[in-house]
């Protein structure tokens, strides 16, 4: 398959998109990360929090202290200015890489599907020839100008954005969205005081328009702006769902980051002629004879690049592995383009009790957790599980070993009641971390609401 | 081509419906909630009485203090211990609104950390000298600090003697004075900023639901109000956070044992403040209406129902604590414990049902979501 698939994917293609893409990429980038530091976010984040909710396999991933990862921010700026330049390109896009999957693997608490996608992309930057045109690589040595990079180089990326649209589609076709218009419902009455807009989105019509309009949209858009007769229209259609969304939604950079990066489906010759315009004003002039970019150990890389995409395509269903509704037990969840898909809320109530005198007593949360930790926590079955197992370790070291530790947990979602999440007598602390399924999540049924508190013992 | 077709239509129909709403919408249908209202209800019906009442309360416990004071009765102690607790009712209903200028008064953690040191206040007041300002004597001011110093000595005549013959009776009587004029300039503070430092217009103007809008600033400091009655009023006397036995001289008012009145106090303000109810009990557009606006369902009810049930709930169990709360929580375990419960099923709806339906963030700083 792939040998036949060979002479389409290393045929030569300009480099221009290429190197339009790393240019908007790295610059996105560099914005983004000063933003973070300039909000504050880098102090607040991952210096002030007294605990942190690390990945299952990634324990030793640990903040470097406040001097530690103002530095790390500090390379992680450079290194996209590095990429935006194309200056030392493959240092700085694995310097990128690395710095930003680092910091990303800290704290699950501030999981974001893009701050996954800016991971991935960087990875896949750091495998092309993206610097070999229109970069300061270039003018350091004018030898290793190309005009042409395999296809493989272009097609990657648009592979990539193509998936995160489709499967953002393929999650939004479930019946709380195409049927309830949740969580769109309870979301844009938030908004009825924008201008224009705003007194529209108090009608559950709209919500409806918007859902089924999102889900199509995400399904559809890669197509569309692959083809060449819709990709103006298509484009068009992304700017003003991306506008929509930025000025509905509190998601950052996110939305300026796609618009810019689906520019790489436009044509060649648009990338050429941006990349023309921006050579008259610097008045750089370009070399005459086309030089086609040799890739060491492609057919290596090839076949990498297809396990890659297999496990791209296959892991965002790893959920049906898992028994009970997605939403609910959030087993497999992450790292699958579900965006925007819940409203989903708890509160925990944590006790430890101490087996030798008995005696069980109630947690305050905030005296472990950030506002945003314990929120994050409240709702996902892991994090309940590694604050339990905190909250064991803080005992033993205070010299109270051996703790049993259960947790009362409510969370609503979607529109349903708020209801018991785990079963309150679990001795989680004893409960450990694995992929396999975790038996003491409580199942969604339709329970008669109120609930009793069950309480202290 | 089909499908393209269909895409076209969508998008135009999309944008046609984004672009036709300034127009003709006014005739629209009267479904519509007006939030700008409520708001504007809230700031004027509830939030600026109550910061009034407060301002009125201490101004005129601060004037029983210094008369007190100036001729330390049996008499003149009881005008100034009734004129405390009338002050202390009002703080519970301002409590719920923790923002703006009563964040930044701090009126939380400057008028009311208990239990008071005890210890503490007799340094001060043996030494003469102390700045009350300081973090270190967060817990020896405020109207903790003020009920050891009306009530600490028991009986009245007691009281009387600490501040006529007793050991440094003039220390004691400035310190009094101090503390409680503090309490009024924190109260005043706040009063002012709602008032004529024009908080009202900046409050009505903050729309949407994000963090620092109106409507997220009085989801947040409700729940941050009735998660502090639950833990602080109740659970940390009863011991549900320490050893596992009652701890009575942790309650709130300890000395003038008016800890229950307090606890319905916060209670009923808490209820009011979801309501949308003023002081003399007119039921305005509140968050329950805005969660009946958006057809928040609980079970087979509305959701503004159940919480408005489960707050007569909780003032239920309260009301059926015989008092003192210090000695209810080792004689009554069980009646306290009720409240307790009831307490815990309220914040669940509160803090995870009400945000969720409205749309409002459960956070105190601005961050990025997807």
């Amino acid at each position: 398959m792939l040998q036949k698939l060979k002479p389409y994917l290393t045929a030569p293609v300009s480099a221009a998109p290429l190197a339009v893409f790393r240019v908007i990429f790295g610059g996105m980038m560099l914005a983004s990360i000063l933003r973070f530091i300039w909000k504050g976010w880098v102090t607040e984040l991952y210096v002030l929090p007294k605990v942190y909710f690390p990945y299952y396999g990634f324990e030793w991933v640990q903040p470097l202290g406040e001097a530690g990862m103002y530095a790390l921010f500090f390379v992680m700026a450079v290194a996209a200015l590095g990429i935006m330049l194309g200056l030392f390109y493959r240092l700085s896009a694995l310097l990128f890489f690395l710095s930003f999957t680092y910091v990303e693997l800290i704290d699950k608490t501030n999981y974001l599907n893009h701050y996954y996608f800016v991971s991935i992309v960087a990875l896949l930057l750091v495998l092309v020839p993206a610097h070999r045109h229109f970069s300061l690589d270039v003018l350091r040595r004018p030898h290793s100008w190309v005009s042409h990079v395999p296809r493989w180089a272009v097609l990657i990326f648009k592979l990539q954005l193509g998936l995160v649209y489709f499967y953002a589609g393929i999650a939004k076709l479930n019946p709380d969205w195409l049927l309830e218009a949740m969580p769109l419902r309870y979301w844009l009455p938030a908004h009825t005081h924008l201008p224009l807009i705003g007194p529209l989105l108090d009608e559950v019509w709209v919500a409806f328009v918007f859902c089924w309009f999102g889900a199509f949209y995400d399904l559809t858009i890669p197509l569309f702006l692959s083809w060449r007769k819709s990709r103006v229209l298509a484009y068009l259609t992304v700017v003003v769902f991306h506008v929509l969304t930025a000025v509905l939604f509190q998601i950052g950079m996110f939305p300026y980051i796609m618009m810019v990066s689906t520019l790489i489906f436009f044509s060649e010759g648009f990338h050429e002629r941006l990349l023309g315009w921006f050579r008259g004003l610097a008045k750089v002039r370009m070399p005459a004879a086309p030089a086609y970019a040799r890739v060491a150990a492609q057919p290596l890389l090839l076949n990498l690049l297809a396990v890659y995409f297999v496990v791209q395509v296959l892991v965002p269903w790893r959920f049906v592995l898992y028994p009970g509704p997605l939403f609910w037990t959030e087993q497999g969840y992450r790292f699958s383009w579900r965006v925007m898909l819940m409203e989903k809320a708890g509160t925990a109530f944590f006790y430890v009790r101490d087996p030798k005198t008995g005696y069980e007593i109630e947690i305050n949360n905030r005296d472990y957790l950030t506002i945003t930790q314990e929120k994050q926590m409240a709702m996902q079955p892991d994090m309940l599980l590694q604050y339990a197992h905190m909250l064991q370790q803080d005992f033993a070291a205070r010299g109270i070993s051996g703790t049993q530790v259960r947790a009362e947990v409510y969370v609503s979602m979607n529109g349903r009641g708020s209801r018991l999440y785990i079963d309150p007598t679990v001795n989680l602390a004893a409960e450990k971390e694995s992929f396999l399924p975790k038996p003491w999540i409580l199942p969604l049924d339709e329970v008669a609401l109120p609930q009793q508190a069950v309480g202290q013992k | 081509m089909i499908v393209f077709k269909k895409y076209t239509v969508m998008a135009i129909a999309c944008l046609a419906v984004l672009s036709s709403c300034g127009s003709d919408n006014e005739g629209g249908p009267t479904t519509e909630y007006d939030r700008q209202t409520m708001v504007a209800h809230y700031a004027d019906n509830l939030l600026v009485p109550a910061f009034t009442v407060f301002e009125n309360k201490t101004e005129a416990m601060d004037a029983a203090v210094n008369a007190f004071v100036a001729t330390p009765t049996a008499g003149t102690l009881a005008t100034a211990r009734t004129a405390y607790q009338e002050a202390y009712l009002a703080l519970q209903d301002v409590s719920v609104y923790e923002f703006g200028p009563a964040e930044e008064q701090l009126l939380r953690a400057n008028l009311n950390i208990y239990p008071t040191s005890a210890a503490e206040i007799e340094n001060n007041v043996t030494s003469g000298t102390y700045d009350l300002q300081a973090a270190a004597n967060l817990d020896a001011k405020g109207f903790p600090a003020l009920d050891y110093l009306l009530y600490g000595a028991g009986s009245e005549a007691a009281v009387v003697e600490q501040y006529t013959s007793g050991a440094h009776a003039a220390n004691r009587k400035k310190y009094l004075q101090d503390v409680s004029s503090l309490v009024h300039q924190r109260a005043n503070a706040a009063y002012t900023g709602w008032t004529s430092g024009n908080y009202v217009d900046t409050f009505k103007n903050a729309q949407g639901t994000a963090v620092g809008s109106a409507v997220g600033n009085l989801v947040n400091q409700l729940n941050f109000d009735i998660d502090v009655t639950k833990r602080a009023k109740v659970g940390f006397p009863s011991g549900r956070f320490s050893v596992g036995e009652a701890l009575p001289e942790k309650v709130e008012a300890y000395y003038s044992q008016t800890s229950l009145d307090l606890l319905k106090q916060a209670i009923r303000a808490e209820k009011a403040a979801f309501l949308g109810m003023t002081a003399n009990g007119t039921n305005g557009p509140g968050l329950d209406d805005y969660l009946d606006h958006v057809e928040a369902p609980y079970g087979e009810g509305m959701l503004s129902d159940a919480i408005e049930a489960q707050f007569d709930a909780a003032l239920a169990a309260a009301n059926a604590v015989q008092g003192p709360l210090a000695e209810a929580v080792t004689t009554q375990p069980q009646a306290v414990t009720k409240v307790y419960d009831e307490l815990q099923k309220l914040i669940v709806l509160t803090k995870t049902d009400m945000p969720s339906a409205l749309g409002v963030a459960i956070n105190y700083t601005d961050s990025d979501g997807d």
